[in-house]
């Protein structure tokens, strides 16, 4: 049996959930230059939060949805506001190493409330509606093609939003060049409130996403975290169709590479972050500006 | 006659439970005790823990006519080395504990042991199954069987059923691994062919591991988890990749009442291996009974539990004979006539594993059923 189609859906389904929060991420990182290794968590809280209202209080599916992704916003919004924003004028280092401080904080504060456990939303005892193609070569569920489309319309979705309206087309200016941007006129801090709001209500909505699809713990959003990074790496810095590339790109390598047998030989799906890093360690030597990004030099000639 | 006296303590339990709270005790006996007490593994940690609370609670009642008191200190092992090593030699080192209850995990249990080894405490586990358990010391025992039993029981049924390949999905830990190798061994002696596939415990998607191992259409899976929530993935994934049985499973999935409940229809038909527990006996009904009535709750893991009551009774029958004591505890156990108790009659072997055994269950409507 011909296992490569599955292994493709389900790569590419792994890979629209990092590409979720790793647009997020690149978007922040095109404003304020720094990496927010917190992003992850606003994903793994708007887990909990959905477990909560949904599991917890057995709200239906999408008051549910909607008022998780409005509390990531917000959550999103206290940061950038109480956090981030005051720092804004620090060094990208400073800034980098607050975000990994602030994920501790969400993770430990997450763990102090749900336990460390592991849980799923399989209490709702929903079966899952499972789509049969090709005879039985490619299955996939109902929520695994929700994910697919979600990550792709939100992408197209931020992508007009970025090129066409007036609040996107200050964001790519203060990504060009932020002091720049503030002589014409343009509400810098609230702009950079909402590139947070959005890139954390996508995190949130991955969150949920994510954890219909796995599992979540309060470890989930590190994890996440990083591997948005390496997609980010992957895709150029502060690109968005990168983050998408790269985030797809690197569930399609995980589960294609870990899954394949060639000649007898298959890497034990047990090394999925093998291959994750492995590609990451060869795009910072070979190709740091990864596959959109412009790079560092051009940046710094905008940047001054 | 113990039997007898031990039941009695177990029903009138309740009733005396109010007498013995804060009378100050002249004597009082402290055992150290580890577990999972957070993470995954914590819903065993807490099973455990309140099963030995109720066995501390009967002796305390057995023990008041004589003036005395037993107590447990307890420390998390968190199910890994890690913590397990740094909580035993907290045990050891700060408290001075001579007589240990745990670790639960084997990973905790194996990495507690060189720790009190070396400082002769004897450490008596209700859980730890790891075949490497066996080995780990002159001071360790346990009347959990190792996983030897389990791996080659499914190995041998499978065998029977007439099933030839048997895809297997394993966790990396040592207790999923034990189970792994000893079914792997046994099951390549009569002629099968296992095959394998690991994750590892941080990981939460086994999409390419179920994908990879369907393409070899197996006749039958071995579904070999660490803990229950893993399985919930697990069965949860492989429902959705349209895999059907039939599923060995190992005692962590096959014996979780949540996971019977939740999967009911799709583990229909499946075998799973366990400790022999005679579920109809008064004692365990009455320990039922008690655990109910104390939180709230049946037991999600009777066998566990029953081991762990058991193994605190052991521990305080021979602390009472032979004094708080590491090495006096050891000869107590290695003259041992045997015990029994909730889990039937425990006896060690020279290496201080249990002489019983687990056998074959099918799970029927969400129950398992001994073949």
């Amino acid at each position: 049996m011909d296992i490569l189609p599955q292994l493709l859906i389900n790569g590419l389904i792994s890979g629209s959930t990092i590409a979720l929060i790793a647009v997020g991420l690149s978007l922040i990182f095109g404003v304020l230059k720094f990496m927010n290794f917190a992003h992850g968590e606003i994903a793994m809280l708007g887990a909990y939060f959905y477990y909560y209202f949904f599991i917890t209080l057995g709200w239906p599916v999408l008051p549910s949805m909607a008022i998780t992704v409005a509390l990531c916003a917000f959550v999103g919004f206290l940061f950038n506001r109480f956090i981030f924003w005051p720092l804004r004028k620090e060094s990208q280092w400073t800034l980098l190493i607050v975000s990994v401080g602030v994920g501790m904080l969400i993770k430990n504060s997450v763990q102090l409330v749900a336990s460390g456990s592991t849980r799923t939303y399989s209490q709702a005892n929903e079966p899952s509606v499972v789509h049969h193609f090709f005879g039985d070569a490619l299955i996939i569920t109902s929520n695994q093609i929700l994910i697919i489309v979600s990550a792709f319309v939100l992408m197209l979705g931020l992508f007009f939003f970025l090129k066409y309206s007036k609040l996107g087309k200050s964001i790519r200016a203060l990504s060009d060049n932020m002091s720049l941007a503030g002589v014409v006129g343009i509400d810098i801090r609230r702009s950079v409130d909402w590139i947070f709001v959005l890139s954390s209500a996508i995190a949130g909505f991955a969150g949920i996403l994510i954890a219909y699809e796995e599992s979540l713990t309060p470890n989930m959003g590190q994890h996440l975290s990083i591997l948005a990074f390496v997609a980010v790496i992957l895709g150029g810095l502060g690109s968005i169709p990168g983050a998408l590339v790269g985030g797809l790109l690197i569930g399609l390598l995980q589960d294609v590479g870990t899954g394949l047998t060639i000649g007898g030989y298959s890497i034990p799906s047990s090394y999925k972050s093998l291959i994750a890093f492995s590609v990451l360690i060869l795009f910072l030597l070979f190709r740091p500006r990864g596959l959109f990004g412009i790079s560092l030099e051009e940046d710094k000639s905008q940047k001054e | 006659m113990f039997r007898k006296s031990l039941f009695t303590a177990v029903t009138l339990s309740s009733v005396l439970l109010a007498s013995c709270g804060g009378t100050g005790s002249a004597k009082t006996i402290t055992l150290g005790a580890l577990g999972p007490l957070t993470g995954d593994a914590s819903s065993y940690g807490i099973d455990m823990q309140n099963a030995a609370s109720l066995a501390v609670k009967d002796i305390n009642a057995a023990w008041a006519a004589e003036g005395m008191t037993l107590e447990l200190q307890w420390e998390n092992g968190a199910c890994n080395g890690k913590d397990g090593a740094t909580a035993a030699q907290k045990l050891v080192d700060v408290d001075g504990a001579q007589v240990i209850l745990g670790g639960f995990c084997s990973s905790e249990t194996l990495a507690a042991a060189p720790i009190t080894e070396a400082a002769k405490v004897l450490l008596f586990s209700p859980g730890s199954s790891s075949p490497d358990v066996t080995n780990a010391g002159d001071y360790v025992y346990r009347d959990w069987p190792s996983d030897s039993y389990q791996g080659t029981k499914l190995a041998e049924f499978a065998n029977e059923n007439g099933w030839k390949t048997v895809a297997m999905v394993s966790e990396e830990t040592d207790y999923a691994k034990g189970i792994a190798g000893a079914f792997t061994a046994r099951f390549q002696e009569l002629g099968g062919t296992v095959t394998e596939e690991k994750y590892l415990s941080e990981d939460t998607d086994f999409k390419t591991q179920i994908t990879k191992l369907n393409a070899g259409a197996p006749d039958a899976w071995f579904v070999n988890p660490q803990t229950p929530v893993k399985a919930d993935v697990l069965f949860k994934q492989m429902q959705d990749l349209g895999i059907e049985g039939p599923f060995l499973l190992n005692d962590v999935a096959g014996t979780s009442n949540d996971l019977l409940t939740n999967y009911k229809d799709y583990l229909e038909g499946s075998y799973t291996a366990t400790l022999y527990i005679d579920e109809e006996s008064e004692g365990v009904k009455a320990f039922k009974a008690n655990y109910e009535a104390t939180y709230g709750s049946q037991p999600n893991y009777l066998g566990y539990d029953l081991t762990t009551y058991d193994a605190v009774w052991i521990l305080a029958n021979a602390v009472l004979e032979v004094g708080n004591n590491g090495e006096a505890v050891k000869a107590y156990l290695d003259s041992f006539t045997g015990y029994d108790g909730l889990a039937g009659h425990t006896d060690f072997d020279a290496n201080g594993d249990p002489l019983a055994g687990h056998s074959v269950y099918k799970i029927v409507s969400g129950a398992i059923v001994k073949q």
